[in-house]
């Protein structure tokens, strides 16, 4: 949504994600998860078991930490050079499938109207 | 102070940690009775109230969920652990079970060899004995910082 905010949803357990760069090198996130007042026990144990799945040992999530500090590695010993790869075309348009990367480029294309680049 | 609760309850903790370190993952579930917690959290959650983890196990079978995805599914760079724990604080729990605070630091050793401070904490363990066996009936991994680096694969 913003930079360094996502939402997430995964079922219907909400999640906020915050990158917090802390230099060239150097980046934190932070995973904040919501319960509702109205979550009775049973939901809020629902909520806490399904957050298996995500965080640093997350089940779907853990090697999210792992991968860009490889690309990070690799680009490290090329640094005068760019590698672009086009996931789904360079098109920021809706698609019927999920394959494509349409709604990051429309993201930065809409947040670099917004800063005026 | 019973001397002989104090090294059953140490003997548990060094086997465990043991296990792990010695890459005896499999092991690790059978440390707990069959319906054992595992939570790792932080201080902060904790001193706030909050109850989310990032692992959280209600059962033996939970736990070896997360070892078969350690060594089937999950993909990270090899790594062992190196734990160092203190002598354990030791009440009674209630119910016939033990409560013991035991401080612990864990390096991390990368395949290339390079060793950091990966994770330091307290355990808050409940532990059962049962025809002279030790085994938790629930284990609160503690962490100091709510940072870790890179991820989570090995339990701590």
């Amino acid at each position: 949504m913003f930079p360094t905010f996502t939402l997430q949803q995964t079922r219907n357990s909400l999640a906020v994600r915050r990158l917090i760069p802390r230099g060239l090198d150097r980046t934190e996130l932070a995973w904040t998860c919501f319960g509702f007042t109205t979550d009775d026990e049973a939901m809020t144990e629902r909520r806490l078991l399904q957050a298996n799945l995500i965080g640093p040992a997350g089940y779907i999530s853990m090697e999210d930490g792992a991968a860009p500090g490889f690309v990070q590695r690799g680009v490290n010993s090329a640094p005068d050079l760019v590698s672009v790869v086009e996931m789904g075309g360079a098109s920021t348009a809706s698609e019927d499938n999920r394959v494509t990367e349409a709604a990051v480029r429309g993201f930065w294309k809409a947040y670099r109207s917004q800063m005026g680049l | 102070m019973d001397i002989t609760l104090n090294s059953k309850v140490q003997d548990l903790n060094a086997r465990y940690v043991q296990a792990i370190d010695d890459n005896k993952l499999e092991a690790w579930p059978d440390f707990f009775v069959e319906q054992g917690r595992y939570r790792i959290t932080t201080a902060e959650n904790v001193e706030r109230g909050l109850p989310l983890a990032m692992i959280y196990a209600t059962s033996r079978a939970m736990l070896r969920d997360r070892v078969r995805s350690l060594r089937d599914a999950n993909v990270y760079e090899a790594q062992r652990y190196r734990h160092v724990i203190g002598a354990p604080l030791i009440e009674p729990g209630g119910e016939g079970t033990v409560q013991a605070q035991t401080s612990f630091l864990v390096a991390r050793i990368m395949h290339t060899g390079e060793t950091v401070l990966f994770a330091t904490g307290r355990y808050q363990d409940r532990i059962v004995f049962n025809d002279g066996a030790a085994h938790f009936t629930e284990k609160i991994v503690i962490l100091d910082s709510r940072l870790v680096d890179t991820l989570l694969a090995i339990p701590l």
